[in-house]
């Protein structure tokens, strides 16, 4: 386990240091300062709240909380609206926590300001809260664990401009969801990785799939028709990525997709080149962590405001490395190379 | 022919008081018996869930789904219905957070506006009911995508902050304990339950609902009568998203998905038909705490939401085979 991480981590150094200097990633400390709580005094239950319920990539920040769970003797409840745009929904789920008797929550904000009044309800209770991946403005929880969403997607971008494009053309974006604040970070990140390229020009506006993979079917379709020249369309996370994936499989198009993410049917994608990059988050580490962190929180310990957690930017020619299995492993525990 | 039309217009109200309140009574088992037989069984599991600070918050939850099942028991009493709802509620939520935060409007002058905004999506659904001849479910679809695409346009999709927090006392506040978006619902169902009851209105919208040939041939004007139906189901979903508005402090313009479906739930639920003419306030604003209170318990008695969701179908389902069951049995 500690072996897998720190090759993660390593993986992620190597691999900045190989596309060159990365833009600014804001030094906040890694996993790896959270101190290894004690045995808990008592048999806690924790309530786990990302922004839907049926998302891969949810899931495995449910496993990794889950897993967390196992190894201390303490319960996580997981509980998402079944839409990621359900607020209402998401809100009324942090106030139940805190009335049902939680004793810390992990959430992913659906709205960065939005959650602000539950969470600070559940903090006059003496509730620890964890966010993870999404965070809130200003960051009131007791700690944030997620990747630098803008940093990753400048390093896509950079690694895309250096080595899919050859410095110039045109790219386009399709992102999944305008409100969230990874889906503002991406797209941001990645238009600030490419403005040191004069040569590449992004086409039209970004436009939103809303998590839809046949509305990114749909857009990357009128995509191809609309800019013939088109190199790469970038998809911000893995159902924005898998749409265009799928329209430049049927359009025998020769555009690149660069994205987000790492579910299945996205590796399979890797594997034949559809997909020449996309950069893996690691979230089993975050709901591992967020459960760590709760229980240091619970212990009296000081936890940092911000947590990075690494990434790794996955390839079709570093796809069979062990550094790529352990990543597309923080998606899907029980992946194997050669199955 | 007219004699019986007359007969079956006016049936409601030469009902005797006992029958009525009977039929009433057995309109609304099953969402009463369900609400009871849940709160038992999660106070069992969790004791917390029947804390004072539960029920307050049970009570945020149902406020905008009670709200537009007032609206949606209306529009199905006439055999209508309105899936344009949860878009509804985005847009208004947008409008009325622009107009606070951009425009810099008075809150109360925002969300007279909103309303006024309600209003006039009513009445262009109820015109293409009424004057074009489209069917309700077709024009609230249309509705729909179009409310959406201009919550989408308002502000290019991106969400409003910045509420007052004098804003937010629509939903933070309290009066007696009680929150005060949940005191507008009740408002509001008090108000409707007398309107749907104890007026021309009323028994206009549900003899329509009945046998619309049989209510024109008794001289009610049922093209205007729809149209004031749909134009009070806007209003209603305008205020509905005033009170989502103020509940989640942000307008987003995706934000209210699938609430029609929730509405019009509550109403199946509440011993409402689809086929008009049936229907009751309490009974909708019955169901709308049944559907809330599931929600609710199930995550306090730690049981997984897939399962919410399974129950909530089942409950939906089963509402309107007790109904068949109890009509055929009559």
């Amino acid at each position: 386990m500690n072996l897998r991480k720190s090759l993660l981590g390593a993986a992620a150094v190597a691999l900045l240091g190989a596309i060159g200097a990365a833009p600014a990633i804001a030094a906040a400390p890694t996993v790896h300062s959270l101190p290894v709580p004690a045995n808990p005094a008592k048999h806690y239950h924790f309530t786990l709240i990302t922004k839907s319920n049926a998302s891969p990539y949810w899931l495995a920040v449910r496993e990794g909380a889950d897993a967390a769970a196992k190894k201390f003797g303490v319960s996580v409840a997981f509980e998402a609206p079944a839409s990621g745009t359900d607020l209402a929904g998401q809100i009324g789920m942090v106030n139940n926590a805190v009335t049902g008797g939680t004793d810390g929550i992990i959430l992913a904000a659906q709205n960065p300001q939005a959650l602000l009044k539950p969470v600070k309800s559940a903090i006059a209770h003496h509730i620890p809260v964890v966010t993870v991946d999404s965070g809130l403005s200003p960051n009131i929880s007791d700690c944030f664990l997620a990747t630098s969403n803008v940093g990753a997607a400048a390093a896509l971008a950079k690694y895309t401009a250096d080595h899919l494009m050859g410095g110039k053309g045109q790219y386009a974006i399709v992102d999944f969801n305008h409100t969230a604040s990874t889906g503002i970070a991406r797209p941001k990140g990645f238009m600030l990785g490419m403005k040191s390229y004069p040569h590449i020009r992004k086409m039209g506006p970004i436009q939103y799939s809303n998590n839809d993979v046949s509305a990114g079917l749909r857009i990357a379709t009128t995509m191809l028709t609309q800019y013939p020249h088109l190199k790469v369309i970038f998809g911000a996370n893995d159902r924005a990525a898998l749409g265009p994936a799928e329209a430049v499989q049927r359009a025998h198009a020769k555009v690149k997709v660069v994205g987000f993410d790492a579910d299945l049917g996205e590796i399979a994608l890797v594997k034949s080149g559809i997909i020449q990059a996309s950069i893996l988050q690691s979230p089993y580490d975050m709901g591992y962590y967020a459960v760590v962190a709760l229980l240091d929180k619970l212990d009296g310990k000081t936890l940092p405001k911000r947590i990075n957690t690494p990434y790794f930017l996955l390839t079709p020619k570093n796809l069979g490395s062990s550094q790529a299995t352990a990543a597309i492993r923080q998606y899907a525990p029980k992946y194997n190379p050669a199955g | 022919m007219d004699q019986q039309a007359r007969t079956a217009a006016l049936d409601i109200e030469s009902m005797p008081r006992g029958r009525m309140l009977w039929r009433f009574v057995r309109q609304i088992a099953f969402a009463l018996i369900s609400i009871v037989v849940l709160v038992v069984v999660f106070g069992v599991l969790n004791p917390r869930f029947l804390s004072g600070g539960n029920w307050f918050h049970i009570a945020q939850q149902v406020a905008v789904i009670a709200i537009l099942a007032t609206g949606q028991t209306f529009i199905i009493a006439t055999a209508g219905i309105d899936i344009s709802q949860g878009s509804v509620v985005a847009l208004s939520s947008m409008i009325c957070a622009i107009a606070i935060v951009d425009a810099h409007m008075p809150p109360a002058i925002a969300i007279v506006l909103t309303l006024a905004l309600g209003a006039v999506i009513g009445a262009i659904i109820g015109l293409s009911v009424v004057a074009l001849g489209v069917p309700p479910f077709i024009a609230t679809l249309g509705m729909l995508a179009v409310a959406l695409g201009a919550a989408l346009l308002t502000t290019n999709g991106t969400p409003v902050f910045g509420l007052p927090n004098g804003f937010q006392e629509i939903s933070q506040g309290t009066v007696l304990g009680f929150p005060n978006m949940a005191w507008i619902a009740v408002l509001l169902a008090l108000f409707s339950a007398y309107l749907l009851n104890k007026t021309r209105f009323g028994r206009y919208t549900l003899a329509i609902g009945s046998n619309a040939e049989a209510a024109r041939r008794v001289g009610i004007n049922v093209p205007r009568h729809l149209l004031l139906v749909y134009v009070f189901g806007g209003i209603v979903s305008s205020l509905a998203g005033v009170i989502y508005l103020a509940y989640t402090a942000a307008a987003q313009p995706t934000s209210g998905g699938n609430y029609e479906l929730y509405a019009i739930a509550a109403v199946v639920i509440g011993g409402g038909s689809l086929f008009g003419g049936v229907g009751t306030i309490l009974g909708s604003i019955l169901g709308a705490l049944l559907m809330t209170i599931l929600k609710n318990g199930t995550q306090l008695a730690g049981i997984s939401p897939y399962v919410e969701q399974v129950i909530l179908g089942i409950v939906v389902v089963g509402a309107v085979y007790v109904d068949n069951l109890r009509r055929r049995l009559r």
